[in-house]
């Protein structure tokens, strides 16, 4: 047990320097990491610089930001960044932030709900159109399936997720050239779709 | 230590957008700064970027909604014709 402690103790120390350490970090980063989750050195450690037992952090999201030489003194963002190339690790250090936020939603009183927040957020969790939110979709409704294509390199994310369908397809037309437009419709739309749209417009049109 | 533009970053043209609406669209540029029009909405007006939508080419309906709301009659009269 006084070895894990020192372990994790030894990992926090390291992180905590790589992260701060420019071009060093970029290299060395994802490896500690990977460590670092993989042991749970949020939790009761030996503080080396110290000596102390410190009975640790009750979540990743604390040890994140955090100063030394108790936490790593920096904030989630700038980790995303320094593992931005790494989709798995990336997924593992977004799945030890949600630990601190297992029910998710907004938990607050009907009474709080009602008055305005000047708070900011610390944690931006993934939304939207993000490659973060993706990871975490898929992952949380369990396409390791999917996840492991897009690991591999043989699906883009984007494609999993309209896979899965999480995504609807979309394409994009210009609404100044028409020619251009329907170029645009006729080469991605099926058939089925294209006489449907037709029919819609051209009904609008008699209406 | 030289710092790579993140991907997303690379298709993002709104630096390169807000540089020619300072330059040539001041009035624009001022709404950009206030607030009141976005840079897309402004370089759209200023015919600097294309008016574009997004289509879902799943469903017809929503599709048909979107071209009608966001096309100009004109535009929807030659899609029409067209498709």
């Amino acid at each position: 047990m006084t070895n894990q402690l020192v372990e994790r103790g030894y990992l926090t120390q390291s992180l905590g320097n790589a992260s701060h350490s420019g071009e060093h970090g970029f290299k060395a980063v994802p490896g500690l990491l990977k460590l670092v989750l993989d042991k749970r050195a949020w939790e009761e450690r030996i503080i080396i610089e110290t000596g102390e037992e410190f009975e640790g952090f009750r979540n990743f999201e604390a040890y994140v930001a955090a100063n030394p030489p108790k936490g790593l003194g920096t904030d989630v963002d700038t980790i995303e960044r320094l593992i931005s190339n790494d989709t798995e690790l990336l997924k593992a250090f977004r799945a030890a932030i949600r630990e601190a936020h297992p029910n998710g939603g907004d938990r607050k009183s009907k009474e709080a709900k009602g008055k305005i927040s000047f708070s900011i957020r610390k944690t931006d969790l993934p939304v939207g159109e993000t490659k973060a939110y993706a990871l975490q979709k898929l992952s949380d409704e369990k396409r390791y399936d999917l996840l492991e294509q897009v690991k591999s390199g043989k699906l883009s994310l984007h494609a999993a997720m309209k896979a899965a369908g999480f995504r609807r397809p979309r394409i994009a037309i210009y609404l100044d050239d028409p020619k251009s437009a329907a170029k645009t419709l006729v080469s991605h739309a099926s058939p089925t779709f294209l006489d449907e749209l037709r029919r819609l417009l051209f009904d609008q049109q008699t209406t | 230590m030289i710092n790579k533009p993140h991907k997303k970053d690379l298709r993002d043209r709104s630096d390169k957008l807000i540089n020619r609406l300072r330059k040539d669209f001041p009035e624009l540029y001022a709404h950009v700064l206030l607030g009141t029009k976005t840079v897309y909405a402004a370089s759209v007006q200023a015919g600097i970027y294309p008016s574009r939508a997004s289509i879902n080419i799943t469903d017809a309906k929503s599709a048909a909604k979107t071209l009608q709301t966001k096309g100009s009659p004109e535009f929807l009269d030659e899609l029409k014709e067209l498709l």
